[in-house]
């Protein structure tokens, strides 16, 4: 009994494992890193690696959230925007004194703004029945647009008491990290072991099944609007702790980068699959793209072709390789 | 969560007509924007009972299940339950739950979490995974089914997810269980095994409302019959008292006769030859040929691998093996290239991979003809004479439609399945690969579906039929091939069919399949 019980669950690891696609991200990182190892030697210094580990914090994080949207079909075009209206408000807050009797007030804030932020997204997609591409874009445009009215595109400088989540280090560990890996162990659990996460998945499969069975569909469609509006708040005081300032392009085009590493992580965009861990790898992918080619000093304009080219690459490879060969490694569980 | 044990406990005797009813419905009715759905429709329901709701596709069926399940609301008539009227309710809040025609499952969840879907267990807010594989493996015990727990759904067979949808009814199902065709896409065996399990949830007390085309499984598992025609209740009553001939006139609503079905004879000439062909798990080493005006049927039990020999045939598999049409030896097959050879391919699922189903069913017509036989006005643009075509078809095919714009998922199961046969068979293909055409179909339907395969087949087309219904590929077929677990076991010609023998070959025991596979 003990025995059978031991080998279902093996077998579902590896049942789990051969479906999860951050396998293929996790070797990209290797590949790439060998490869940029090579060209710089700066590149495996242990201050580039941090670097690289804090500003994928930003955008995993906020993956992390995106990866939730995603996995109900939906879509969160206005995470940037969320981010950044955060950022301003914040900002905005605690230099008019309100976060210097309690400083960390100023967090909670940030984080029910992004949240609130993400229930308007949510309840507009399901209330109004607007498409969500539809929908998030229009708040992309309201959220920065607030947010630039409030700031007038002034170089506001954050108090030093918000800066520690960007910098800070604890046990010589940066902040950043310690939170993108909080978040992702969270987002995991709530991915894996909840009601909630399961439903989000159904719901992705087949909104209608989903209605014929009962679930509580309008519930999880608008909860992953506002998963993925908090974790832009959260991704904001992050930022704003690395920067230092508020600065008008904050946020600019991060959309592209978040969907990017989702996807990378193997999160279908139809829905129906998502993986947390591979959402954060896919950003560390990005950012260590990103830094690499700042090593070698390439041209700026080449980013994004491989970027882009990456994301293309990854998706191949990871459907006509890994897929076969795991197959073949865990093929007893097929026959 | 332990739904047996609970209705055992106010166990009610089957014969008892004193009790008050389960579920009583009277004067039911919906109207989609002017299209009566269902009129009148009285039913009642006692614990214990199986009702059996009866009518060709079209006649309401499925928008009465909608109705007792709560996903629609009535526009008129009154549903009680246990006495007390509802209206606006949660059917899982009743213990009412029910098996849809059209899969309600998740796949790319795995069969544990499919059958605990609705109210996931869960133990502070964390699931409880353990609990899960017991219940999931308690309801597919129930009914007998053997299926891996921790396999997605996407990777199991039509038949198999037809198993998973009931045992994920079941937990939901408390006081009443609503089968909306349940065993289209079962084979015999199966359909026994189902029917063992509702005659076991009928002794718990379980009401039962079995929807159904086949006149057999009334008479074999119904106490009460309700006859819908045209969203009417015709008639009904206890299932003893209905006359096998009653019944079929109720339901088509002309006297029924027996039938023979004219298939020609078969020209010399080999059209198909398949030598060999091996996808493993699902099929191995099978060989045959395909001759000009032949009806060759595909038997098998579910998950021998008939849908997946054929699909290998017409290129939507890799396979190994040789494939010859028409005596050229064609070796990459892919499904647009076998089309230009002539093939046509009507797959099993056809909401999944045989309609558009958003679009007309204008373009569903004549997908198929689009190409060769509208005329252009200006080259490469537009199309002309596409709505006669289609309207043509329409008619030659029986399709019964309230508009010819109108998107294609508004037709009942049978007509969709028409016009699938009909966007295929106008094209006059060489080759017909023909997979379940009546699978969900009604009897006039069915019929109509019979009569042109045999046309077809006179006309010179060879024809491919995988199917299910035994009786429907006797009635058929020059020579029925049988597959078991993916090879090819036994060969029949016409006149020696023998509906019991096919079984017996389909369905022999596993440690004889050792033996032959060593």
């Amino acid at each position: 009994m003990l025995f059978d019980r031991k080998v279902t669950l093996l077998k579902s690891l590896m049942l789990r494992l051969r479906d999860s696609r951050w396998f293929a991200v996790m070797g990209g990182i290797l590949l790439l890193g060998f490869l940029f190892s090579q060209l710089s030697p700066v590149f495996l210094q242990l201050r580039n690696l941090e670097n690289i580990v804090v500003q994928s914090a930003v955008t995993g994080v906020m993956a992390i959230g995106m990866t939730f949207v995603i996995m109900t079909a939906g879509i969160d075009i206005s995470v940037g925007g969320m981010l950044y209206l955060t950022i301003v408000i914040i900002t905005e807050m605690s230099l008019k004194g309100l976060g210097a009797f309690m400083p960390y007030l100023i967090y909670l804030v940030a984080l029910a703004l992004g949240a609130f932020l993400g229930l308007i997204n949510g309840l507009l997609t399901n209330y109004m029945r607007i498409n969500p591409l539809i929908t998030t874009l229009a708040t992309l445009s309201v959220y920065r647009g607030l947010a630039l009215h409030i700031n007038q595109c002034r170089h506001t400088v954050a108090p030093a008491s918000l800066r520690f989540l960007g910098i800070g280090k604890i046990i010589g560990i940066p902040v950043p990290f310690i939170m993108a890996i909080l978040v992702m162990l969270i987002g995991s659990l709530i991915l894996h072991y909840t009601r909630f996460g399961r439903y989000g998945l159904a719901i992705g499969n087949s909104k209608r099944s989903a209605y014929d069975s009962g679930l509580p569909v309008r519930r999880v469609l608008i909860t992953v609007y506002v998963i993925a509006g908090f974790c832009s708040g959260l991704a904001g005081l992050i930022m704003l702790g690395r920067v230092g300032t508020v600065q008008p392009n904050m946020g600019i085009g991060i959309e592209f980068t978040v969907i990017t590493a989702v996807v990378l992580g193997g999160t279908l965009l139809s829905g129906g699959r998502a993986s947390i861990l591979g959402s954060l790898l896919g950003a560390i992918l990005l950012v260590m793209i990103d830094n690499g080619l700042n090593l070698i000093h390439a041209s700026a304009f080449i980013y994004d072709i491989v970027r882009g080219s990456v994301l293309v690459g990854a998706v191949l490879i990871d459907r006509a390789t890994t897929l076969r060969i795991f197959k073949k490694w865990f093929s007893f569980s097929s026959s | 969560m332990n739904n047996v044990t609970e209705v055992q406990k106010n166990n009610i005797s089957l014969n008892d007509n004193q009790q008050p009813a389960l579920i009583k419905v009277t004067g039911l009715t919906k109207v989609f924007s002017g299209t009566v759905a269902v009129k009148d429709v009285d039913i009642e329901v006692q614990s214990g009972q199986v009702v059996a709701v009866v009518g060709e596709n079209g006649a309401g069926k499925t928008t009465l299940k909608n109705l007792l399940c709560g996903i629609f609301k009535p526009d008129q008539g009154k549903i009680e339950f246990n006495g007390k009227e509802i209206s606006h309710f949660n059917a899982a809040e009743y213990g009412i739950a029910a098996v849809h025609q059209e899969f309600s499952l998740f796949e790319s969840l795995s069969v544990a979490e499919n059958i605990c879907i609705v109210n996931l267990p869960q133990r502070n807010r964390i699931l409880d995974w353990q609990k899960i594989h017991n219940i999931a493996q308690k309801y597919l015990d129930m009914i007998g089914a053997d299926l891996d727990l921790d396999i997605p759904i996407e990777k199991l067979s039509t038949g198999e997810q037809q198993l998973v949808e009931i045992a994920k009814a079941l937990r939901q199902a408390t006081k009443l269980l609503i089968l909306d065709e349940p065993t289209t896409s079962l084979t015999e065996p199966e359909r026994n095994k189902l029917f063992n399990v509702i005659r076991r949830l009928r002794q718990h007390g379980l009401g039962i409302i079995f929807i159904s085309h086949f006149i057999d499984e009334v008479y074999e598992i119904a106490d009460r019959a309700v006859v819908l025609r045209d969203g009417h209740h015709v008639g009904g009553g206890l299932v003893k008292n209905l006359p096998r001939n009653k019944l079929e006139e109720l339901i088509v609503g002309r006297p029924f006769e027996e039938r023979r079905i004219d298939i020609g004879t078969i020209d010399r000439k080999v059209v198909l030859k398949v030598e060999g062909l091996t996808l493993s798990p699902y099929f191995c080493n099978i060989s045959f040929e395909l001759k000009r005006g032949e009806i060759l049927g595909l038997s098998g039990l579910m998950g021998a691998g008939r849908t997946e020999l054929v699909e290998a045939i017409y290129g939507l598999r890799p396979s190994k093996g040789k494939v010859w049409f028409y005596k050229d030896l064609v070796k990459n097959r892919t499904p647009s290239a076998i089309r230009n050879l002539g093939v046509a391919f009507v797959p099993e699922d056809r909401r999944r991979n045989g309609l558009f189903y958003i679009r007309s069913l204008k373009e569903n017509l004549t997908a198929a003809a689009v190409n060769k036989l509208v005329r252009r006005i200006i080259p490469g643009f537009g199309f002309r004479g596409e709505r006669q075509k289609a309207i043509e078809i329409a008619k030659n095919f029986r399709v019964i439609h309230s508009g010819i714009d109108k998107a294609i998922s508004y037709l009942s199961g049978g007509n969709q399945q028409k016009a699938l046969l009909g966007r295929w068979l106008t094209i006059k293909p060489y080759i017909c690969i023909l997979d379940e055409p009546t699978r969900g179909v009604d009897i006039g339907t069915k019929e109509d579906i019979h009569a042109l395969i045999g046309q077809l087949a006179r006309s010179g087309t060879a024809i491919l039929l995988v199917s299910s219904d035994l009786p429907e590929l006797i009635l058929l077929s020059h020579r029925i091939i049988i597959l078991r677990k993916g090879r090819a076991v036994k060969e029949f010609e016409r006149g020696n069919f023998n509906p019991r023998v096919i079984i017996k070959h389909a369905a022999s025991a596993i440690e004889e399949v050792k033996s032959n596979a060593v």
